[in-house]
């Protein structure tokens, strides 16, 4: 992380116009961030409020950052990973619930999307694998990169993300055998396979 | 596909090791410049998959616009960060109360050989080391045990042996992760006392607010910047996840840290 060069604000520049280029420039990815993993639309803005809030009152050690987008992307993921461990009690159900609404794949295979799949794994892993899977599979940062932010070295972030991506290989295989069954027991009227 | 490492392979995710929303967010955010930028843009002619979240990262920045409007974005953000920040005031003792309570504490120097930091990998034995007492609210003032329970209107005095480090700088942070520095409130770090201590900091505090609260000192042999210090462990919370979680700072030469409940 090379020197950056920086006008540093003094006076001229109000409060007013050093927020409203957080929220011009970071707003709707940290919103997107909330969203994806809070779900739920009121909730996942309060959550956006409260990472700008804490932004803001950083704001001195924001400027220093080589990328605020890489450092906001961090604070909201982090947040709305303990707000949800909070509500640990619904994890389970995130899954199953996936795999109803999920569309119909067209040549009958699983089409969940990447995203909601690594949604909806979250609850199986510790906090750090959390957000290593959030950063490597929905940001698509670099291992480099993923490993930077969370300051772990490359083979432990890759160790982390390889548990991840077995245990979701594993899930895609038994919901397209669950699939198969309920297919063949339409096709033979209810009979379990 | 075959560039990607495949025991990170999910079926659907990451097809391709050149494309990168984050990257695509830099951009928008106008984070990227010169080479980087230009081999991004080189990237988006060639790639359709990454062309079109880019479509959607404009729609999302649209939309974005749209439903949250400035004004009362600014205003809650302002707000709670103003409210974030705990009330926590430095009770200044009358001159009388400050001597009982120096005089218990000296008093009783079999203490100070008591005293113990909250854990050994935050301590290298025989270095520095910090020591809160408690006091006030008509208590006798004791030595604070790790993560040991405040009761309402008890407050706390930073004691602290050097073991010849030259600077200490002590913050504290609370559940949220704000970080309050102590000593300083600014600048650099405070001139340590010489001998073997333990010494006092001037004036008791009271932390307000709900939760344990982590007291931190740095023992350094230059001075360090107290926000140096602040940045530090509020790098360390985010890693960490909690405060009971927090590895040392890795700054200045030596640290020790303690828990306590707050009323």
């Amino acid at each position: 992380m090379g020197p950056k060069l920086q006008v540093l604000q003094g006076g001229a520049r109000g409060e007013r116009d050093e927020l409203r280029e957080l929220y011009e420039r970071h707003g709707a990815a940290v919103r997107a961030r909330c969203s994806y993993l809070l779900g739920d639309r009121f909730e996942a803005e309060d959550a956006m409020h409260d990472v700008f809030a804490r932004a803001w009152r950083s704001l001195a050690e924001f400027r220093r950052e080589a990328s605020p987008s890489t450092w906001l992307m961090r604070i909201a993921t982090h947040h709305c990973l303990n707000l949800l461990r909070a509500r640990k009690a619904q994890w389970r159900e995130e899954l199953e619930q996936l795999a109803r609404i999920r569309p119909v794949g067209d040549d009958g295979r699983i089409s969940i999307e990447g995203r909601d799949l690594v949604r909806a794994l979250l609850g199986r892993f510790d906090e750090e694998t959390q957000a290593a899977a959030i950063h490597y599979y929905v940001d698509e940062m670099t291992l480099e990169e993923v490993g930077a932010l969370l300051g772990r070295s490359i083979p432990t972030v890759r160790k982390r993300l390889a548990e991840f991506a077995k245990v979701a290989r594993e899930e895609l295989g038994q919901l397209s055998r669950r699939d198969a069954a309920a297919a063949s027991g339409e096709a033979g009227r209810g009979r379990e396979r | 596909m075959s560039m990607l490492d495949d025991a990170l392979h999910i079926p659907g995710l990451r097809e391709s090791p050149g494309c990168s929303t984050h990257a695509l967010r830099r951009m928008m955010a106008g984070e990227l410049e010169g080479e980087a930028a230009a081999q991004l843009r080189q990237h988006l002619s060639a790639c359709s998959r990454c062309r079109s979240s880019w479509s959607a990262l404009e729609e999302e920045q649209r939309r974005f616009a749209s439903e949250i409007p400035f004004e009362p974005f600014a205003e809650r953000v302002r707000g709670r960060a103003a409210r974030a920040r705990p009330a926590r005031h430095v009770w200044r003792p009358a001159l009388a109360a400050a001597a009982a309570m120096m005089l218990v504490v000296w008093a009783g120097p079999r203490l100070f050989h008591a005293s113990e930091t909250e854990s050994p990998r935050n301590r290298i034995k025989g270095g520095g080391a910090l020591q809160l007492y408690i006091g006030g609210a008509g208590a006798t003032p004791r030595l604070a045990r790790a993560g040991e329970p405040l009761a309402p209107g008890e407050r706390v005095r930073v004691g602290y042996s050097s073991a010849g480090h030259r600077y200490i700088a002590v913050i504290s942070i609370d559940e949220q992760g704000e970080v309050s520095p102590l000593y300083p409130e600014s600048g650099v770090s405070l001139r340590s006392a010489d001998g073997s201590g333990p010494h006092l900091m001037p004036d008791s505090l009271e932390f307000s607010g709900p939760g344990f609260e982590r007291v931190v000192a740095i023992f350094s042999n230059a001075p360090l910047p107290i926000e140096q210090v602040a940045e530090a462990a509020r790098r360390e919370f985010e890693r960490a996840g909690a405060l009971e979680r927090m590895a040392p700072l890795g700054i200045g030469d030596e640290e020790s840290a303690q828990l306590l409940l707050k009323p």
